[in-house]
């Protein structure tokens, strides 16, 4: 018995790079055979983790972003961590943005992280050793065929 | 991302395909920024359509640009913006983001 599937990701920062890590977010997801809905809710939380990294973690220097996905079948649980060695950033403590606003009285900005934890179970940050440590986590749905294979 | 552009019966009608995130989010502001300096230039107005019915996802990029789009289109007196097909997954994130308010959703093509 497979009791979590692992899909460990090593990537370079670079906006444009996301397009490789979106495909093998989209292959680990396809595994564990993921509806559309889930799938596509993952891709967004993703993209947002890793822009905010490429962005803001290494500052004129170019680093690494680690994605690590993980599904437990035990639990249903998907999980993924984003490692990074930039400076020390804790998305959890971000101010949460006031989306009664207006049209007119709203900034651009603030929204990805609010989408990030109203979309996931968990968000917890650990800054260890001089890197960022980002692990967000859902309890998905996967179809029946998949619970065959694997359980 | 791919976009097409179509115009039927006075609306201009873009049709996304894809996922509008952090690296074609720009690309899809830069089309409707061409599409509305075009209209104002020539003052004109413009019903603008977006159809969603291809997209993937939106993240908060394709956000900021929506919300950037939707400010000049209000300052714009007679000219509209609509989004249009937008599946569950799109609208989940309008709806958490309190975008639902000012924006105008429906079935319009």
């Amino acid at each position: 018995m497979e009791e979590a599937l692992k899909t460990i990701v090593q990537k370079y920062t670079d906006v444009k790079d996301w397009d490789e890590g979106y495909d093998m977010l989209c292959k680990f997801l396809d595994r564990i055979r993921v509806d559309k809905i889930q799938k596509s809710k993952m891709c967004i939380v993703c993209d947002e983790i890793y822009s905010n990294i490429s962005r803001y973690a290494y500052v004129k220097k170019k680093g690494k972003i680690e994605m690590h996905f993980k599904f437990d079948t035990k639990n249903s649980n998907f999980t993924v961590t984003f490692v990074d060695s930039g400076v020390e950033y804790n998305p959890t403590k971000r101010e949460i943005p006031d989306i009664t606003k207006p049209l007119s009285e709203r900034e651009p900005g603030g929204l990805g992280l609010f989408i990030v934890n109203n979309i996931m179970d968990s968000v917890e940050y650990q800054r260890v050793y001089g890197k960022n440590y980002l692990k967000l986590e859902k309890k998905i749905q996967t179809n029946q065929k998949f619970k065959e294979e694997v359980l | 991302m791919k976009i097409q552009e179509l115009k039927q019966d006075g609306k201009y009608i873009l049709s996304i395909n894809g996922r509008i995130d952090t690296k074609t989010a720009p690309i899809f502001q830069g089309k409707l920024e061409e599409i509305i300096n075009s209209t104002k230039e020539n003052n004109e107005t413009i019903n603008l359509v977006l159809d969603f019915k291809g997209i993937d996802y939106v993240s908060s990029a394709g956000l900021r640009a929506i919300l950037y789009v939707q400010k000049r289109i209000n300052s714009m007196s007679g000219s509209t913006m609509i989004l249009d097909n937008v599946n569950s997954t799109v609208m989940e994130v309008l709806e958490m983001t309190g975008f639902t308010e000012f924006l105008t959703i429906g079935t319009q093509i």
